[in-house]
């Protein structure tokens, strides 16, 4: 091959690629769209709950660390969960703050002599408490050893047989835990079950629970609802469909606590933890040809902080893309595998071409075109073609999940509401998806020199929890 | 080639489809818009049905004679949900008001029009209605009984539906409307249906004759083992536990499925069964000896205290909890006897059970 030959298939294959990525996750709407038809028809008439006693109860964990700001408001509002019978374990993580103090006094909390039960590796315990005040509320103090090493102590303590991850500054709704449970009660081949997140800011919260629903104020996070709508809602919805789910948020997601503890519960040497499990869990039932199911719910249950600064947001999303390439690294053996089924054959191919190497063709893509066309090498044309691909095929996808939310949940409902998420969508093809591509190549590039993980610093504004 | 360009015509297939691409963009950003207006009418239309019938269904409700139009298909249908909502949210004689205010606006007929609807949300609203205003019993100026019978003959095929959430409406709406006629038919059913989860049924079938719920669970229990075994003894657990004992043990006999042992071991608490209870205790599966254990901590005797105490060292947290447990709660046992036995028993995993549950104890 000469090198303008070269050229030119290196010019054709980036737009094929944009394409290409674009078309994969147009499938996948127009899958969730059939879904969603049949899940809404399904579950639109909300039958009366009489509690029989035989609801599986839930253990819901609250990993806490350096939360003494917060920690009261989020433990008082998951305390007022509608649902016959849960309990609450915080796991403080080894806080050097004084959370653990706040908790002691907020909810007289005391020693208690607990038969703890070690079934996964975790850090020392350092004393299980119980609230005099709340017999359904715990308390595990244990030294730090990070988010999963205090969700597998927790699941280690916790009584019954599904448990529920909650991140401590998660915004429930009262019948969040009914909704995302229903999926086990409906078959018994469920093993886990995730909530669909949104994204809190702009919203009203009062008492802990959300009361009216907003967009936010500024671009930053309004720009992550609609890439919230596009890649993690009815994307996963059309997975779901296939039993080929790979990620369910750590901020929401019920678990079969037996079926985490059989595959070894979190790792705690990985960023994207909960993305982890997932996919271990999808490989080791897989191969192990067990019937299983992975759920997920697309009611809008759980709602979060999106970062307001482009530093935060930037961390987070670095953090994601290490968290992605952890995942799919250490589940290799699912990929292709014979047994693999969807999650093997699809699911893990799509996210391993469409998401975890896609920042470096996407970026690669970008700087190509750009200096190609500096140094003469791409035509005009071609250039102009590569943008109104990366921009029509963009805004078809944002457009395609606005699409979706109105038929379905429709949870803004104003009309100016509606008249932003429209603009948002045009607009954040023009810098902010790029953006986010360039910081998952940073984030993939890391994960590849193997450069040391950290979370950063989410800077909150959690107005909600500090006025509760 | 040095550079490619929109002559080539792969290039040219890629601008065409960017072209429809950026089409079929606006063309979806108009279909929002107009699923929008289209939403906000409907809603200022439901908004002013609303506003017309709220207050006549609650006077209703309240047991007034209220002087109504009938409704229209399209009222009807709009009006329903909040009318099934209504309905859930009251009790006593202000139900029988409100079913007899649905049947004379005419809200008996649109649902009844809803069932042979192919939408599922709209034949779950009609079997849900239908389960209120048939269940209502006699309006015996309008043939009420033929009515009911109707109903009952319409929605009888819908409890074989495949779609679980249907056939559990079509089952509750049944029971409702005539459970005598209903158990027979249903309670096999759901013994069998996997996908009917006991957390629906149970709250179903307390509200039915358990005299008849007995006599239905005593004719099927002879045909079924398995899952279904242990459904139907799941079923039982809402009889009284002296109804139910004799089938415990009939399935504990017949059966070595875990579950259904498990199943069999919570009704068991007569005393006389204890020497049955007792030979579960060493099973090599930990949900059968859990309940085991606890089903002897119904019927112990002082002889079975050293089964319990070796309960503690069970290999399973569960088991050597309820082991704890099941001793606690022992009327010949006491505090003073639990603290003795936490400081000689050697094993740990005892001693923690035993120190949780007296912490327990103290701090009921």
């Amino acid at each position: 091959m000469n090198f303008p030959d070269a050229l030119y298939l290196t010019q054709v294959g980036f737009l094929i690629y944009f394409i290409a990525i674009h078309s994969g996750y147009l499938l996948l709407n127009l899958i969730a769209l059939l879904t969603m038809r049949s899940y809404l028809d399904q579950h639109s008439l909300q039958l009366p709950r009489a509690y029989c006693g035989l609801e599986p109860p839930i253990s819901l964990l609250v990993p806490a660390y350096n939360e003494e700001a917060t920690i009261t408001a989020s433990i008082r509002s998951i305390l007022q969960l509608e649902y016959p019978e849960y309990e609450v374990v915080v796991i403080n993580d080894g806080s050097r703050d004084t959370t653990l103090e706040v908790l002691i006094a907020e909810f007289r909390m005391e020693l208690f002599p607990e038969a703890y039960r070690q079934q996964l590796d975790c850090k020392p315990i350092r004393g299980i408490y119980r609230s005099r005040l709340f017999p359904n509320l715990r308390l595990i103090d244990k030294e730090n050893g990070g988010k999963a090493d205090a969700l597998n102590a927790g699941i280690n303590g916790a009584r019954y047989p599904l448990f529920c991850a909650v991140d401590a500054d998660s915004i429930l709704q009262r019948d969040s835990l009914w909704r995302v449970v229903e999926p086990f009660l409906e078959d018994p081949t469920v093993i886990a079950s995730g909530g669909t997140v949104r994204i809190a800011n702009g919203c009203r919260v009062e008492g802990g629970f959300l009361t009216e629903v907003g967009l936010p104020g500024k671009l930053l996070p309004a720009f992550q609802v609609v890439e919230y709508l596009r890649a993690f809602l009815f994307g996963r919805m059309g997975w779901t469909a296939l039993n080929a789910v790979l990620v369910i948020s750590g901020a929401f997601g019920v678990f079969r606590r037996d079926r985490v503890i059989e595959v070894g519960g979190y790792r705690s040497d990985c960023t994207g933890e909960d993305m982890e499990l997932v996919v271990r869990l999808h490989r080791m039932n897989r191969l192990a040809r067990r019937p299983y199911r992975i759920c997920f719910v697309p009611d809008p249950i759980c709602w979060t902080e999106a970062p307001e600064t482009l530093k935060v947001l930037k961390s987070q999303r670095i953090r994601w893309q290490r968290g992605l390439s952890e995942s799919l690294a250490m589940n290799r053996g699912l990929l292709f595998n014979r047994h693999g089924g969807a999650p093997g054959w699809l699911a893990m191919p799509f996210m391993l071409l469409f998401e975890w190497v896609s920042p470096l063709i996407e970026v690669g893509g970008y700087l190509f075109m750009l200096t190609g066309f500096a140094f003469g090498v791409v035509s005009g044309e071609v250039l102009a073609l590569f943008f109104l691909v990366a921009l029509s095929f963009g805004m078809l996808l944002s457009v395609s999940a606005l699409l979706l939310e109105e038929i379905s949940f429709r949870i803004y409902t104003k009309p100016r509401q509606l008249l932003a998420l429209l603009g948002i969508v045009v607009l954040e093809n023009f810098g902010y998806r790029q953006l986010m591509t360039y910081y998952r190549l940073i984030g993939l590039w890391r994960w590849a020199i193997g450069s040391k993980a950290s979370w950063g610093t989410m800077t909150r504004s959690a107005t909600w929890q500090r006025n509760s | 080639m040095a550079s490619a360009t929109l002559s080539d015509p792969l290039l040219h297939g890629v601008l065409i489809s960017a072209l429809v691409v950026t089409a079929l963009t606006f063309v979806l950003l108009i279909v929002i818009v107009l699923l929008r207006f289209l939403f906000t009418r409907r809603e200022c239309r439901l908004r002013s049905i609303l506003d017309r019938w709220r207050p006549l269904l609650t006077r209703a409700a309240a047991g007034e004679v209220v002087d109504a139009p009938q409704l229209d298909a399209i009222e009807g249908e709009l009006l329903l949900p909040h009318w099934n909502q209504l309905r859930e949210s009251i009790r006593g004689e202000s139900e029988a008001s409100l079913d007899a205010f649905a049947h004379r606006i005419g809200l008996e007929g649109i649902a009844r029009s809803l069932l042979a609807s192919g939408n599922t949300r709209s034949r779950l609203l009609a079997i849900n209605t239908l389960g209120h205003i048939g269940a209502a019993g006699a309006f015996e100026e309008d043939h009420g009984i033929e009515r009911t019978l109707r109903d009952v003959a319409t929605l009888e095929p819908l409890c074989l539906d495949n779609n679980t959430i249907v056939s559990l409406a079509a089952a509750r709406t049944l029971l409702r409307l005539d459970s005598t006629w209903a158990l027979p038919r249903l309670v096999p059913l759901m013994v069998q249906r996997a996908d009917w989860s006991m957390v629906r049924l149970i709250p179903m079938l307390r509200a039915a004759d358990t005299a008849q719920l007995e006599l239905v669970l005593a004719d099927i229990l002879p045909r079924v083992e398995g899952s279904a075994l242990e459904r139907l003894l799941l079923i039982a657990a809402i009889l009284p536990q002296d109804r139910t004992a004799h089938w415990a043990r009939m399935a504990l006999e017949k059966s070595t499925d875990e579950a259904v042992l498990a199943a069999a071991l919570r009704l068991m608490g007569d005393p006389r069964d204890a020497p049955i209870v007792r030979h579960y205790l060493q099973h090599p599966s930990w949900q059968v000896r859990v309940r085991a254990v606890t089903a002897l901590g119904r019927v112990a005797d002082a002889e079975d205290l050293p089964r319990l105490i070796a309960a503690l060292s069970d290999p399973e947290w569960w088991v050597r909890l309820r082991a704890a447990r099941a001793l606690a709660r022992l009327p010949f046992i006491d505090h003073e006897y639990l603290a003795r036995l936490c400081e000689t028993v050697s094993d740990r995993f005892a001693r923690d059970a035993l120190l949780q549950v007296i912490a327990e104890e103290r701090t009921a």
